[in-house]
């Protein structure tokens, strides 16, 4: 174990040197951390959704840090709350289309021939619909909600990673030690999952910090065009929508969630170019 | 006579490639008696290797048969083949690569144990990879050590203790030691040979270097684009080659002694091809100096020309 | 016609990485006169390529540093000269030959637009003759002159190393380092590739830097022999002095008991005992003591001096008066 601990620490070091991704994991970890307690911090039936139409569109002041919105509910604490669909919503997405894709990649990798070529080309067809109106297509057809765009938007990043484990697989599967393993009697589902899976993780994490990065910057966008979470759930992407129209004169309406969005994403690729570095041994130094 | 362990008849696999058929072992006929220690040398793309996994049904045979104690085990079932991997194992040439990086060595040697069920209880199972361990001369200390932490020399024991877990009778043992260093090189070659004589394996020893193929072996196959071109014990093979491969094949190598620069040697022109639909007669026969309309006409079989030297040249 | 023309003296190299120091070469010296071939022999992590490296000035950039000594090439120290001189110097005065012919061409050119861009760099003929004499010298290496317009994946291992030797000797430079020139060559090919070097170093009077492991090549093309070990050199002396009988580093000793011979009848080899020393944590004392059958308690405490006797230099505490 000690051993491992050490293999690990290896990475997290030349992931420190880094500046640029500790950044990125420091301003993550906090937007990870308000959408755990953010439910803790405001009060989602008094302050996130109730309207209150007399304090509606004011700037921001000591009582509103970041001010209201047309129907007078207090920006900071939609922002904050917010953050609880963005963030939920980019790893179920990143998971299920993960195991999904993994799975369909893994098999298609290991086995090659007939059955690489039949899933790959039905990957190929998902991919050649571009994924946000592929998503818009399937949230008309099972209907707007969390859970639908959650399913959306899992559909369309599965063939990414089929795309990916399959190549990094392609590569290990002729590794001597998977050879190895045939020789003493491995079967096949343990030399996948036992030796050539474990060795094909670090493109995989890599591909997962950018895909929800992306992930939660799609949902938003779906929201901000009225197919994503309906309000007066404080998506971020639905907030912009709601905020558009006072553009003009109250450009806060729409700067703040904006800059969440901003921040989560830029946190994600700072942190996912950084791990990509740090987990290549060919760019140790 | 004794029944040899390893016996291959007719012995053939093909590769379909993009450019045609490529014989990457064709007719190859061997056997090997138990204890002993068959060296199989040629250059690259010569179907060494190719023919070891064959031989261990790691690759599919296209034809011929590979016999274990006179049955032949292509024909074998799933669950015959399963219990029969057990007695033939196989140690590969690079030490980095035949090892998982992400399993200590204990769990590389360990996994053996896992994957055949029932040989040792799961408590024995750390004493007999400590016992394995000292076999192979890797000190205890290492069991939870990465194969990343070692080097050339101590994975190559790994691979090694990995063969023996299951007690296996044959080992081929697949360019073993070119990816060490000389003086770990030779620490290893000592090491197989221990084990050799302590549990009377029978080694097919795959390797381009001749010397060190007439080190460890009784007899020795040389080997051309996939056929078996000369078959002898190592003495004479190194004391009258006959083929003209072999001739030129032993007199490339670089000797380390004085006097190595005015040695005369036999420097052959021209490269090894790859057999893709090779034509009929000897494949050697357009690098050969000695070469006559003879050698391209028919096939050249495997000739007996003394007893127990065997070569498929025209000139015999 | 027996000048030093290439000295080095006392060089040390280092790796600075993250994690650790690699110190890889430690303090070496040696002279090649014009017209000798030096091998340069030693297992994996010995600091041969490095030693080559530094002369090429090639280290890799912000990691490798050259810690101490001076490389005298033709009466200039290497070590201060600008990149701008080194640049002219290399191809030129001095070239390379690399272990791994597959990876040391260009796939995009053509091998006569890569043998012509060595003479083009380095002005060494008129525009219009260019094409004529990558002809000549891709004959002198022993390809046909019409396969100039074949590219690197046409060729065959043997062939592509040949081409990679014409690159090298293309400005008919003064000193060649063959850094491994046959290693991922088959039996047969080396002897060739070999054969075509020592002719072409006898023809053009080219000085030769050979870094091998194997004390064959050695035997066949050198003249002089330093054996590295742990970033040192151990026991250096003529091509006789090494391969005859007579006093020896333990090490070398070792190192000739390990290899398998032709001519001997099947036998136990003598392998050396142990492993190479960690060179981020190089023993004290003699670096090969932990390994050496005739360890002293000097040799726990004490570096060895060099002991001279003739040619020959050996650095063991054994000789010491």
């Amino acid at each position: 174990m000690k051993n491992n601990k050490k293999q690990k620490s290896l990475v997290w070091k030349r992931l420190k040197k880094n500046k640029l991704a500790v950044v990125g994991l420091a301003i993550l970890t906090i937007i990870i951390l308000t959408a755990i307690f953010s439910g803790f911090i405001v009060d989602y039936e008094k302050q996130v959704i109730k309207q209150n139409m007399k304090i509606r569109l004011q700037p921001p002041s000591s009582e509103h840090l970041l001010g209201t919105d047309s129907y007078g509910r207090d920006i900071l604490s939609r922002v904050l709350y917010g953050s609880r669909y963005s963030i939920s919503l980019g790893f179920i997405v990143v998971t299920f289309a993960l195991l999904i894709g993994g799975t369909i990649g893994a098999i298609a990798g290991y086995f090659s021939g007939k059955i690489d070529n039949v899933l790959m080309r039905i990957m190929d067809i998902f991919l050649a619909v571009p994924s946000v109106i592929m998503a818009i297509a399937i949230v008309s057809v099972l209907g707007t909600g969390f859970i639908n765009l959650a399913i959306a938007l899992v559909i369309s990043n599965i063939p990414v990673y089929a795309r990916l484990l399959r190549s990094t697989i392609l590569t290990v599967k002729d590794s001597e030690f998977v050879e190895a393993a045939d020789a003493i009697g491995t079967s096949t589902f343990r030399i996948i999952t036992r030796h050539i899976l474990p060795n094909s993780l670090g493109p995989v994490i890599v591909q997962a910090t950018f895909s929800l990065a992306s992930a939660i910057l799609a949902a938003a966008g779906l929201s901000f065009l009225g197919i994503g979470i309906e309000p007066p759930k404080p998506e971020w992407g639905a907030m912009l929508t709601e905020g558009k129209e006072f553009l003009r004169d109250m450009p806060y309406l729409v700067i703040f969630p904006g800059m969440a969005i901003a921040a989560t994403v830029l946190s994600l690729n700072l942190l996912g170019d950084g791990l990509r570095d740090a987990l290549d041994p060919r760019l140790k130094k | 006579m004794s029944q040899p362990l390893i016996q291959t008849k007719n012995l053939k696999k093909y590769f379909n490639t993009s450019k045609g058929l490529l014989h990457a072992v064709d007719n190859v006929n061997l056997s090997i008696n138990k204890g002993k220690t068959l060296g199989v040398v040629g250059e690259s793309g010569c179907g060494k290797s190719t023919l070891g996994r064959v031989v261990l049904r790691l690759l599919d045979a296209t034809e011929g048969e590979v016999l274990y104690k006179g049955d032949n085990i292509l024909e074998y079932g799933k669950k015959d083949m399963k219990e029969l991997k057990k007695k033939l194992q196989i140690i590969f040439q690079d030490p980095y690569a035949s090892l998982n990086p992400r399993m200590t060595v204990a769990q590389i040697i360990e996994e053996v144990f896992i994957v055949n069920k029932g040989i040792i209880s799961k408590k024995q199972m750390r004493n007999r990879t400590k016992e394995l361990m000292e076999t192979v001369g890797l000190a205890n200390r290492l069991i939870n050590a990465y194969p990343h932490e070692l080097d050339g020399g101590r994975r190559q024991r790994i691979g090694v203790a990995r063969a023996l877990a299951l007690e296996p009778d044959f080992i081929v043992c697949d360019e073993p030691v070119s990816a060490l260093d000389v003086s770990i090189q030779a620490q290893i070659l000592n090491l197989m040979m221990d084990l050799q004589e302590e549990k009377n394996l029978t080694y097919m020893f795959i390797t381009h270097d001749l010397s060190v193929v007439k080190h460890i072996s009784n007899e020795i196959a040389v080997m051309y684009l996939g056929q078996c071109v000369e078959k002898v014990s190592s003495d004479e093979l190194f004391q009258n080659p006959l083929h003209p491969y072999t001739k030129a094949l032993l007199s490339a190598i670089p000797i380390p002694e004085l006097g190595a620069k005015n040695r005369k040697r036999d420097i052959i022109e021209g490269e090894i091809t790859s057999p893709i639909n090779p034509k009929p007669g000897c494949r050697f026969s357009a690098r050969c100096k000695y070469s006559t309309s003879k050698c391209s006409a028919n096939d050249i079989p495997l000739k007996e020309v003394s007893k127990g030297h065997y070569v498929a040249c025209v000139l015999y | 016609m027996s000048e030093k023309f290439l000295e080095i003296k006392d060089l040390a190299v280092t790796y600075e990485t993250d994690e650790e120091n690699v110190n890889a070469v430690n303090s070496i010296s040696f002279s090649l006169n014009k017209g000798e071939t030096l091998g340069i022999v030693g297992e994996t992590g010995a600091g041969k390529t490095t030693t080559a490296l530094s002369i090429m000035q090639l280290l890799p950039k912000e990691v490798g540093k050259i810690k101490n000594g001076s490389i005298i090439f033709n009466d200039e120290n290497l070590l201060e000269k600008n990149s701008h001189y080194l640049r002219q110097i290399r191809g030129e005065k001095i070239s390379m030959i690399f272990q791994d012919p597959m990876t040391s061409l260009n796939p995009v050119l053509t091998v006569g637009e890569q043998i012509g861009e060595a003479l083009e760099l380095h002005n060494k003929a008129k525009k219009e003759n260019i094409n004529q004499r990558v002809g000549e010298i891709m004959e002198l290496v022993g390809i046909p002159a019409a396969r100039k317009s074949e590219y690197p994946h046409q060729f065959s291992g043997g062939m592509k190393q040949r081409v990679v030797i014409a690159i090298a000797l293309a400005c008919e430079p003064e000193l060649i380092i063959a850094d491994e020139p046959t290693t991922a060559l088959d039996v047969t090919i080396q002897a060739q590739v070999l054969d075509l070097m020592d002719e072409l170093k006898n023809t053009l009077n080219t000085s030769m830097i050979m870094i091998t492991h194997d004390l064959g090549i050695v035997a066949q093309t050198c003249d002089k022999v330093a054996i590295m070990y742990a970033g040192e050199i151990i026991e250096s002396g003529t091509l006789e002095d090494i391969f005859s009988e007579g006093n020896h580093h333990p090490y070398t000793v070792g190192l000739f008991n390990s290899i398998p011979k032709l001519n001997d009848k099947k036998t136990r080899l003598e392998p050396i005992d142990g492993l190479m020393p960690d060179p981020t944590n190089l023993p004290k004392g003699c670096k090969f003591h932990p390994r050496c059958l005739h360890c002293m308690k000097k040799c726990k405490m004490e570096e060895p001096k060099v002991y001279k006797k003739g040619t020959k230099t050996i650095r063991c505490h054994l000789y010491d008066n």
